[in-house]
């Protein structure tokens, strides 16, 4: 029998082997996720209670310069990363003179100098962690220990603490010169960065802006200034419209769009007219609802464009049988 | 005489069932096998995906990046005797966040006061609206609006069922992508958002986009939408959610990515309404038309020489109610593979043709083979590997390896769905939810399993008797958050 043959039990033998190896690690992995999430569980039912109270005292003592017995006992109860978390939390609720009063209270217990060893740990979410926390203390050792975490090995290290930085009051071209060719810039991850910067220093970004600079970096800015809604910045963003890369063309444009502006429908025109066919499509997409008043004429000639999709969105927008200089959008965008 | 006999039942009879044994035996452990070495495959393609995805995106964040580019989209909604319901869920279908969009409601001929509850609710009045498109549906009765709701357009028809009513809201449709919702699944807030993008990226080329359906049942619902997540009381619902993980997590998943998803869910699904009119819109004359209304656009877009994608985002953004009773999820499970069969017989020729591309040489043939193969040479194997055994045809290894093949590997699978749902989403709130999903997982695998399998078998022998319809089927409310 072909079935007692000794390779075909070395077979046999090897599939139940797997099939068992298979199930039982994939059982350790799922053990050990369930202990990781019940820990997280049994850490959170522990420190919550003595997090808020802790909270409630920092801002009793923000309001009434005291802080109430309770809280001072949970505020003790806490290990230090986790009144440095209480503080941030706190600080995020507050600004001006009551943030800088509790980044004193930090100092005076030693938060920052914690936090400046902790971006040193091995583990970069604990370094990520740390500097994001340090924003807090806006004096010249903290900026310096960001400062030097700008070459840490790890990208979203470097991002979080330009941005941290930056907040802590750092000179912006200081840390964008030192950050500008770094390939954390090039990174989706950078996105938070650019956001930050739009919406703190919208103008100095908007200087770095570069229409031969066919970098990631540029398209981000370009993003966040129209996320962080920099009006005032609108001329170079509209500069950016003849930039040389096809993808900064476009963003340029949606940025625009994104800022409103009474030159919206002149940019859009202009895009329609793109050597490239993807701008001419993207600003066709646009028409219905930002460039309604849009000559028939005009989109008789893109609906004979070179390009299929140019020819098939401009047909979509041609109006069939009505008279020449009335036309309206089809229904759908119409009532939109 | 007596010698003769005793000799061909020794030498003749025996000789040949135990040949015969042997080659069905090798063909059961050799298709179990390569079911598991595809399932594997599956995984480590999910994991794939999974990790290298765009990460998840919060809601303002695809609001912001796409508000100005959207495509209006029209959502469409079959109803059929859903008058206890079908106000909340148009309500909740009118509360999605998205720039642009219209939602047709086909009143399917309903049997209760399933429109007399919409016009009390939206006070509906008839509208001067004429199709814009020619697809074959029941006859329409009557097209209503609501002054308060815009966007709201219930069109009134004869009963068709489900593919006659989708038929009939595409004829109505006027965006270029439409969105086929089940109307009692409850739909995240931004779902819209999260499926149209590819849309957006590849107008050209995108034709179908699927996203993952989840169970609903044990969480709590507010506003028509999932407020949290929680686990079923009902072990058959319980069996459901990890079934559903491993068939939207990892198998729709990794079809996705390779390019042979042969199946957008008829819960959510966004198509581009051109090519849906160009491909004749739903059959209805299957019970699986969401299958083959997918296998139909391969097969069009093949036939026409198109470039096209078929996608899938593995962001949850449907949620349904499961069937809690034996009776209703036996009825659903024979239909599914009612609907699996009748689209495969009809597509067939597709099957390893080069000319249909991955659709034809992977997406058919693994519905041949996973769906419609697989569970009944498994079930072949449980009844005739014992009696092989008995018979000194096979020995203990190869019942221990069929066992592994079959259980162990069954094990693995599932509780690979749920690591995989653990570290890329975490959307199940407790670490005791996934214990108790981590027991499912395991012992599915021992009497589920099997029932599927014979379920599946009813579906073949109902697709033989040439059985038609839907049959019964039952609503049941969403839980209160």
């Amino acid at each position: 029998m072909i079935l007692s043959t000794g390779l075909l039990d070395r077979l046999l033998q090897a599939i139940w082997t797997t099939a068992l190896v298979l199930v039982v690690a994939g059982l350790i992995v799922m053990l050990a996720l369930i202990f990781r999430r019940r820990l997280q569980e049994w850490l959170e039912s522990r420190r919550a209670p003595l997090r808020n109270a802790a909270r409630a005292g920092l801002m009793s003592w923000l309001d009434r310069g005291f802080i109430p017995p309770k809280s001072l006992l949970a505020t003790m109860k806490l290990p230090a990363d986790e009144f440095a978390t209480t503080l941030d939390e706190t600080a995020q609720l507050v600004k001006g003179a009551a943030r800088e009063r509790l980044a004193e209270l930090g100092r005076e217990v030693g938060v920052d100098v914690h936090l400046r060893r902790r971006l040193r740990a091995r583990l970069a979410a604990t370094r990520i962690q740390a500097a994001r926390r340090l924003s807090l203390f806006a004096d010249d050792e903290n900026r310096s220990a960001l400062a030097a975490a700008l070459d840490d090995d790890v990208k979203s290290v470097r991002l979080v603490a330009a941005e941290a930085a930056l907040r802590a009051g750092a000179d912006f071209d200081g840390v964008l010169d030192q950050l500008w060719d770094d390939t954390a810039l090039a990174d989706r991850g950078a996105a938070r960065l650019f956001l930050a910067m739009a919406q703190g220093w919208p103008e100095a970004l908007a200087r770095r802006l570069d229409v031969h600079d066919p970098a990631m970096r540029q398209l981000l800015a370009l993003q966040a200034l129209a996320e962080a809604g920099a009006v005032a910045t609108w001329p170079r963003i509209r500069a950016m419209r003849k930039a040389t890369s096809v993808a900064l063309r476009e963003v340029a444009l949606l940025a625009l769009v994104r800022l409103d502006l009474p030159v919206l429908p002149g940019e859009i025109e202009d895009a329609l007219g793109d050597a490239e066919a993807r701008v001419r499509r993207l600003a066709l997409r646009l028409v219905p609802r930002h460039h309604p008043k849009i000559g028939r004429e005009r989109l008789e000639a893109l609906a004979a464009d070179e390009d299929t999709g140019v020819r098939r969105a401009a047909a979509a927008l041609l109006p069939s049988g009505e008279e020449a200089g009335s036309h309206t959008l089809p229904l759908e965008t119409a009532r939109a | 005489m007596h010698d003769w006999l005793q000799f061909f039942w020794e030498h003749i009879v025996a000789a040949a069932l135990g040949d015969l044994g042997e080659v069905v035996a090798f063909t059961v452990i050799g298709i179990s096998m390569t079911q598991n070495l595809v399932y594997l495959v599956l995984l480590v393609v999910a994991f794939v995906v999974m990790a290298t995805r765009q990460s998840f995106r919060q809601s303002r964040a695809l609001w912001s990046g796409l508000v100005d580019l959207a495509p209006p989209i029209t959502v469409i909604a079959p109803a059929f005797d859903e008058e206890a319901t079908v106000v909340e869920n148009v309500r909740s279908l009118m509360a999605l966040k998205y720039p642009r969009f219209t939602v047709v409601l086909v009143n399917d001929g309903s049997n209760d006061g399933t429109l007399g509850a919409l016009e009390a609710a939206f006070g509906l009045v008839p509208a001067d609206r004429a199709p814009r498109s020619e697809l074959e549906h029941a006859p329409v009765r009557g097209v209503y609006t609501s002054p308060a709701l815009p966007n709201l357009l219930v069109v009134d028809k004869e009963n068709g069922g489900k593919a006659d009513a989708l038929n009939a809201g595409l004829t109505y449709a006027e965006s270029d992508l439409v969105c086929a919702v089940d109307v009692d699944c409850l739909l995240e807030a931004d779902a819209l958002l999260r499926v149209v993008q590819p849309f957006v990226e590849d107008p050209d080329h995108v034709v179908a986009m699927g996203g993952t359906v989840r169970v609903a049942n044990g969480c709590a619902v507010k506003g028509g939408r999932i407020k949290r997540i929680g686990l079923p009381g009902n072990l058959l619902a319980r069996l459901q959610t990890v079934e559903y993980l491993r068939a939207f997590m990892m198998a729709r998943v990794s079809w996705g990515r390779i390019g042979a998803l042969m199946i957008v869910s008829g819960a959510f699904g966004i198509f581009r309404r051109d090519v849906l009119i160009e491909v004749g819109g739903y059959d209805r004359h299957t019970v699986g038309e969401d299958l083959e209304v997918v296998v139909r656009i391969h097969r069009f877009m093949r036939d026409h020489d198109r470039r096209y994608r078929v996608e899938f985002v593995p962001d949850p953004v449907c949620w349904t109610q499961v069937p809690e009773e034996l009776g209703a999820l036996a009825r659903q499970r024979v239909r599914w593979q009612r609907g699996a069969i009748e689209s495969f017989v009809r597509h067939k020729d597709m099957m390893l043709k080069r000319r249909y591309g991955r659709a034809g040489m992977i997406g058919l043939a693994q519905i041949l083979f996973l769906d419609i193969l697989t569970p009944l040479v498994e079930l072949v194997g449980y009844v005739l590997l014992p009696v092989f055994f008995v018979l000194g045809v096979i020995n203990w290894d190869f019942i221990i390896a069929y066992l592994a093949l079959t259980f162990a590997f069954g094990i693995f699978i599932s509780v690979g769905s749920l690591i995989l749902e653990e570290v890329e989403l975490s959307r199940f709130p407790r670490a005791t939810d996934l214990a108790r999903l981590t027991l499912v997982a395991i012992f599915e695998n021992f009497g589920y399993r099997q029932l599927n399998n014979y379920w599946r078998l009813i579906g073949h022998l109902h697709h033989l008797r040439g059985k038609k319809g839907w049959g019964r089927q039952q609503r049941r409310a969403f839980a209160a958050g």
